[in-house]
């Protein structure tokens, strides 16, 4: 089942993911990435559930990366699955992203 | 040669997951092992999505054809659209070391795949997107 989920962690706010991330509804993750960036200055992207994710969902990423440094804000991925774990090293992104095993490594 | 898939569909994205499906029913019934299945549905579904994109611009009833096929330990893949030409040149990886939103799905189809090439066929309209990959088993 795809779906976002928000919930606050301590001071992170959480996006939670879970499905299959492709270009039928990775606008909504973006979204939901940025809407949480607007709204908290620590946010971390849980990639746990995500069984697929395709280019779009990794610009999703992206973007939200981007905008937190932009805005000095703290972003990262946590718990991400073997699937994610596989395109972003094809993107060649598996050292850009900070990527935490939980979210207490987070800090 | 031997005929594995022929599947017609229309531009939408919600397609895109029964696509990779196929994809990954042909691959592991090839015996591809788990890591190539991944990077082969992953590879189809990123050149299925730029056709919705970028040659259709978002139109969902456009035509799309996908036909893999099979010679000795050789899949071969073969996606046609009937979308505005697209200048081949166009076409071709950009530099992984910025790191920016997009622009990825060539890099991944050139990546994983042992040859591709992208033209405009003779025939009419449309762009034609071919893709070869030698079948990689599960170490025994």
């Amino acid at each position: 089942m795809n779906g976002c989920e928000a919930r606050e962690q301590g001071e992170y706010l959480i996006v939670a993911v879970s499905g299959e991330v492709d270009l039928s509804w990775s606008s909504e993750v973006r979204g939901a990435i940025l809407d949480a960036l607007g709204k908290n200055n620590a946010v971390l992207v849980e990639l746990e559930q995500v069984s697929y994710i395709d280019s779009s969902g990794i610009a999703a990423l992206v973007e939200g990366y981007q905008t937190a440094k932009s805005k000095g804000a703290k972003f990262g991925l946590v718990s991400i699955s073997s699937a994610v774990k596989a395109v972003l090293e094809l993107a060649r992104l598996d050292q850009v992203f900070p990527i935490y095993a939980d979210v207490q490594a987070a800090g | 040669m031997d005929t594995l898939l022929d599947l017609t569909f229309h531009s939408c994205p919600t397609r895109l997951k029964d696509v990779r499906r196929a994809v990954a029913e042909v691959a592991e019934g090839s015996g591809c092992s788990d890591s190539q299945v991944h990077k082969l549905k992953l590879v189809i579904d990123e050149a299925v999505s730029n056709i919705i994109r970028h040659g259709y611009g978002g139109q969902k009833d456009g035509e799309i054809r996908l036909r893999v096929t099979r010679q000795r330990d050789k899949l071969a893949f073969h996606l046609r659209d009937n979308a505005p030409p697209v200048d081949p040149a166009c076409i071709k990886p950009r530099d992984l070391s910025e790191c920016r939103p997009g622009g990825l799905g060539i890099n991944f189809i050139d990546s994983v795949m042992d040859e591709w090439s992208f033209s405009c066929p003779t025939d009419g309209s449309g762009n034609v997107l071919k893709m070869t990959k030698t079948i990689e088993r599960e170490p025994s």
